[in-house]
């Protein structure tokens, strides 16, 4: 590999941020389409019913409805919406429309008419009789005896045990922890409660389905996962899934609400049955109701440790609330202990989950996948281990956390898919970024300092890993092909979904073919190219499709060498593509142009069509040391984050930009989740709060100043050395503003959001005691 | 009902409904830079300047608009180039999906008329009603900042 | 907004009041529809927009500052700025961000009647005055406005003019809520003549306590003619207790909501003591 990096490692600016600041660029819902219906759902009024009858014969002569449809419509083909390699590891409990309905606004029929208002006007002439059944809206209470059935449809499979409402289970240990704690000096046991957090992408799901002149489905669709998507709707629809085209405009936002298919399969049906273009597009109350959330959960911990630090046993225990469906029930909880447990060094280890259905929103995929959840606990807890054994909680942590050329016990007992294999850690900048991190926040000036007054100020930390794709279970291909100018059409199936990700690939392309950046035309997300890929999920892209799109360049590099080196009569050995040329060691050189137009035009008539396939079993971990300094209000229990310094590990940055971009972003969300950000459901499970007014995320004033260190820990199977970075970080907010709090006050938090009422609950505690 | 407004200077005549807002009939006529977000005024990202003030355009009845001048995001980039806080979001990296720029540029614009030295307290203060879900908001809060500063344009490494 | 029929862009305030008259509950005043195009109300057939009825003006007139039915937030919050060591300014800035300043009324703050608004527990400290159109009477005192939670007296009288009487006052407003674009869980906004040390005339209302905002009777009576010792502020705070109504919602218990008053009565006279001996 190159040592002199020209592209790669460049603050280059997006390939498409032009279109994006001045407005031209084309969202799904930007084009003109001759024609166009819109769709609206009929949504459930009740938490959990069987549909006795429904009558659409007064909708369906509204003028200007041209299509209205119910279960009876639609295949009964049970699938998962969530969009991961085939056979999904969910289970397939969802139907296009049901005979049941299993939340508040599940889908009960659905329309499509000349105006969005005709289509409301044709909602509200369906008549529907419910039978109204009995509701599991507490996820404590679903598996108890007596909880009503959710999935009592014989037709759902890959549900763990259907009658006690359990959606997956998980029960894996590597070494035996009752061994272990037999050997523990102290043992600290604590629980936490997590909630559901909302997305909120800016673009909503919006669907354009139509068909074009060779009667196939299109489906212009906001999505992370083209090709997922493709296969998926032929599935649950029973089409071919060469009938399917999906496209992947510019994307608004995905961060997993969009590694799902949500609005794909009406808006097809739809287009099918009239023949016209059809437009469904959820409105933000859908969002916050009917789209998918985080997992909420309540998790145990229990860690045996030596009183000279060691960690002997560490168990992990997890409820968690999928809501009606399983969509990503088995793999987000699985995050939940996998990716923390690994992160602390110890012989023995369990971790078991239980992952139970309620007639409540859906929870799926979101950015962090299960890990937010299971690094707020263990990062607040293992404060409280240091604590117990009275050795400060950054050096118990770099005492104890993974290091190169240790196995991931994890990874081998509970893998995902076909990734049951140990992992190996080649790379490991975390000693670094504690040591830069703590620098920058003023760790050992301001710990335990709070000050008077009633603004009390405290600093806390916490270390996170995650993967980088799914080990065992990623694909990407990719193609690039020489035009005459030198300039390459670059072809691949991932979605950049506003992560900046055509921007890397481009680069690492143009990195190993000597052009500028221009020079690079990338296409990506378009099913009908020559590219493949399982989408824009688990921190997948700059890993696994840049492994690929380098893979891909490098063959178009051979072949330029090759023609480069008849053209100048030369040995190919030695050759050297480098600022849109080919030079020899004897000082010959051709331009890049000129070999593209002589490969064309001249003698060889080849076009050069670089190609890649990438898979691999690595999953490597990026690292995060993150530290949060906050003031804590005494009076009205507000915490205010001061400042969040994260050092990442990247292995390589890309583009340094793009790197601090997501990290920033990842914590920006992840303070929302630490403070303010919560979905609250009635009794009844209806959403209180589904308008940006009253969920809370936060805006450019509640922010913190946001320091990024980026820390290069070069990964040996990444591109240019590079492993993840687009979710990391999103982890880090809610355990070391917990952490802080209990610097600043001495309270510990173990439930969030971490409200100024439960801040102000745990000091009055605090008070009585 | 039939109303005249002037888009980025041209001058348009539409036919909207009573209750369409200004955001529906803006994308309607082709002006798509401004996005539906949340329509009720929340996000900032369907931001138009009205008469000379940025204001939210999914809370504005079209028909409120007539005999307006409205300048869009397509209207910011002039013959000359993109407009300077277009240009400093593009070199500073703020932009991540994109579908709160239009606005976020929009209002900065605007705001940049009436406060050209502003302080990083008062374009966090300004950008309140500009939701973001991607950036964290510290690199769009830089880039106008450096779209007022000496060194608009590329920062080396 | 689906009955939504007709339009209507009056020239004069009295223009507005006849079609509002003539269409009755079916008709609303618009102006920067940060409220009225939130919520839609289905029922709406007529919008009456205000803008051009000559009442977008704020000016200085005889002891007042008058801010005109139609004047925008940000007109106003610029024209305040002197008024009780800006308590005012500080209550129309943290009313809605910047967008909607630049859309939003000062009477459409009141008019919708939320019972967080931040500009009318501010307004009702400085015993501001509603002046009315086509209502029973010319004038009132903007906190008889709100009759309860998005309900007014107004019927279908028009507030033409809000009145702010200049007369040297120190004050704070203050406000607790989630995060800087949220409506307050509580807000407080207090005021009163300084008389060497002492706080003469004493005004204190809360917002997000009770139905509608209110006057904090009983906290007053603890501060008026008091300096502000932390012992006064001390005992004022227990009492805006007997002031208080607040109800437990998703956003706060009422026993937060309790407390806090107090503890934001504390902090606000605190901050108006601290304008004032910076003076």
């Amino acid at each position: 590999m190159k040592t002199e990096l020209s592209m790669v490692g460049r603050r280059a600016p997006k390939i498409d941020a032009v279109k994006l600041v001045t407005g031209r660029a084309t969202f799904t819902d930007d084009v003109e389409m001759r024609g166009l219906l819109h769709a609206k759902v009929l949504k459930s009024p009740h938490a959990h019913a069987r549909i006795l009858s429904i009558d659409t014969s007064r909708a369906s002569e509204i003028p200007g409805v041209h299509a209205v449809i119910t279960h009876r419509d639609v295949p009964r083909n049970p699938y998962t919406s969530a969009g991961q390699s085939w056979p999904e590891p969910s289970p397939y409990d969802m139907y296009v429309l049901d005979r049941k309905v299993r939340f508040h606004g599940d889908a009960v029929a659905a329309v499509a008419a000349e105006t969005p208002e005709i289509a409301e006007a044709a909602l509200e002439a369906i008549g529907v009789e419910y039978e109204e059944l009995p509701a599991v809206t507490d996820f404590r209470q679903s598996m108890g005896a007596g909880a009503p059935i959710i999935h009592d449809e014989p037709e759902s499979y890959g549900i763990y045990d259907a009658s006690r409402n359990i959606a997956a289970h998980i029960d894996v240990e590597a070494g035996d922890v009752e061994k272990g704690f037999r050997l523990a000096d102290v043992i600290v046991e604590n629980e936490f409660d997590v909630q559901y957090q909302q997305h909120t992408c800016l673009e909503p799901h919006v669907t354009i389905a139509f068909l074009d002149e060779d009667r196939r489905l299109v489906l212009r669709t906001s999505t992370q996962i083209p090709y997922h998507c493709r296969r998926m709707v032929a599935f649950a629809l029973g089409i071919p899934v060469r009938n399917v085209h999906v496209l992947k405009p510019r994307v608004g936002g995905g961060f997993g609400n969009k590694q799902e298919v949500v609005t794909e399969p009406i808006a097809a049906v739809l287009a099918m049955k009239t023949g016209r273009p059809v437009k469904l597009e959820y409105t933000r109350t859908d969002e916050f109701t009917i789209a998918r959330n985080r997992h909420p959960q309540h998790i145990t911990l229990k860690t045996g440790v030596r009183r000279d630090g060691s960690i002997v046993a560490n168990a992990l225990s997890v409820l968690t609330n999928t809501g009606p469906y399983g969509t990503h029930a088995l793999t987000v909880t699985g995050n939940t202990g996998t990716k923390p447990l690994p992160l602390y060094r110890a012989a023995n280890m369990k971790f078991y989950a239980d992952i139970v259905y309620t007639n409540l929103p859906i929870a799926a995929a979101f950015r962090g996948y299960g890990a937010p959840q299971g690094f707020f606990a263990m990062e607040v807890h293992m404060d409280e281990v240091a604590e117990a054994l009275g050795i400060e909680p950054l050096e118990f942590r770099r005492m104890n956390h993974i290091r190169v050329g240790d196995t991931d016990l994890m990874s081998a007992a509970a893998g995902e898919g076909a990734g049951k294999k140990p992992r190996v850690i080649h790379s490991c900048g975390l000693p670094e970024c504690i040591e830069r991190g703590a620098e920058a926040i003023g760790w050992y000036q301001k710990r335990g300092r709070p000050g008077d007054g009633p603004i009390k100020r405290g600093v806390g930390m916490c270390i996170l890993m995650q993967g980088s794709g799914v080990a065992g279970d990623e694909l990407a291909g990719a193609a690039l092909k020489m035009n005459e100018d030198a300039s390459f059409n670059l072809m691949v199936g991932s979605a950049d979904i506003g992560t900046g990700s055509d921007t890397s690939l481009a680069q690492i392309a143009a990195e190993v073919l000597g052009v500028p950046l221009e020079n690079i035309l990338i296409k990506s997300g378009d099913t009908d190219d020559i590219s493949f890929d399982y989408g824009a999920y688990a921190s997948s892209t700059a890993y696994i499709t840049g492994m690929c799109v380098l893979k891909a360049s490098e063959d178009a590099r051979q072949q330029i060498v090759a023609a480069a080196a008849r053209m100048m009569d030369e040995d190919p050995e030695g050759l050297l593509v480098h600022d849109e040329k080919v030079t020899s060691l004897s000082g010959k050189s051709v331009t890049l142009q000129e070999v593209a137009l002589e490969c064309l035009y001249g003698e060889s008539k080849t076009v050069i069509i670089g190609k890649g396939s990438h898979a691999t079993k690595e999953s490597p971990p990026p690292f995060v040391a993150m530290f949060a300094e906050v003031e804590v209000d005494t009076e009205t229990g507000q915490v205010r984050p001061v400042e969040i310094v994260t050092a990442v590990d990247v292995g390589r940055a890309i583009n340094p930009d793009i790197c601090e971009g997501q990290v920033e972003g990842a914590v920006a969300q992840g303070l929302g989740y630490a403070l303010t950000e919560e979905i609250l459901v009635d009794a009844d499970g209806r959403v209180l709060n589904p308008t940006f007014m009253d969920y809370k995320i936060f805006c450019a004033a509640d922010m913190p100043t946001l320091t990024t260190i980026l820390v290069e820990a070069e990964e040996p199977t990444g591109p240019f050395g590079a492993k993840s970075v687009a979710e990391i970080a999103i982890n880090g907010p809610a355990p070391a503003i917990s952490n802080a709090i209990y610097d600043a006050v001495g309270v510990r938090l173990h439930s969030l959001p971490m409200t100024p009422e439960k801040v102000l609950a745990a000091l009055d505690c605090r008070g009585e005691r | 009902m039939k109303i005249a407004v002037t888009v980025n200077g041209t001058r348009e005549e539409w036919d909207v409904a009573p209750a369409e807002t200004l955001l529906d009939a803006l994308r309607d006529h082709g002006y798509r830079g401004a996005k539906r977000v949340c329509e009720s005024g929340e996000c900032g990202a369907c931001a138009v300047i009205v008469d000379g003030l940025a204001i939210d355009a999914c809370i504005r009845l079209a028909v409120q608009s007539d005999g307006s001048q409205i300048t869009t995001v397509e209207g910011l980039e002039t013959a000359d180039g993109l407009h300077p806080v277009q240009e400093a979001f593009t070199a500073n990296g703020a932009i991540q999906c994109g579908f709160c720029i239009p606005g976020m540029v929009v209002t900065a614009a605007n705001y940049l008329e009436m406060n050209p030295q502003p302080t990083e307290d008062d374009i966090r203060h300004v950008f309140i009603g500009n939701l973001c879900r991607c950036t964290g908001y510290k690199k769009p809060v830089e880039a106008v900042l450096a779209s007022v500063s000496e060194e608009v344009g590329r920062r080396e490494d | 907004m689906r009955n939504l029929r007709e339009y209507v862009r009056p020239a004069t305030a009295d223009d507005a009041v006849s079609a509002k008259q003539a269409h009755g509950t079916r008709a609303a005043y618009l102006a920067g529809g940060s409220d009225l195009l939130v919520h839609r109300p289905p029922h709406l057939e007529v919008m009456i927009d205000i803008r051009h009825c000559g009442l977008n003006d704020v000016r200085s007139e005889d002891g007042h500052i008058v801010i005109g039915g139609a004047a925008l937030l940000r007109d106003a919050e610029a024209a305040v700025t002197s008024v009780a060591a800006g308590m005012l300014a500080d209550a129309f800035r943290d009313t809605a961000p910047w967008l909607i300043r630049n859309a939003a009324t000062v009477s459409g703050n009141i008019a919708n009647a939320s019972p967080a608004a931040d500009a009318v527990p501010a307004l009702i400290a400085l015993d501001a005055v509603a002046v009315l159109a086509g209502g029973d009477v010319d004038m009132a005192p903007v906190g008889e406005i709100p009759a309860g939670p998005h309900r007014t007296n107004l019927g279908d009288a028009l507030i033409t003019a809000i009145r702010i009487p200049t007369k040297p006052r120190r004050g704070s407003f203050v406000k607790l809520a989630r995060s800087h674009s949220d409506i307050a869980l509580v807000n407080l906004a207090m005021s009163f003549v300084p008389d060497g040390g002492r706080m003469r005339d004493v005004r204190v209302a809360l917002g997000a306590v009770a139905p509608v905002a209110v006057r904090a009777g009983a906290a007053e009576a603890v501060l008026e003619g008091q300096e502000p010792t932390d012992d006064i502020i001390a005992e004022a705070a227990r009492a805006v207790n007997d002031d208080i109504r607040p109800i437990s919602d998703w956003r706060a218990s009422e026993a937060y909501r309790r407390r806090m008053s107090g503890v934001l009565l504390g902090r606000a006279v605190h901050r108006a003591r601290q304008r004032t001996e910076t003076e």
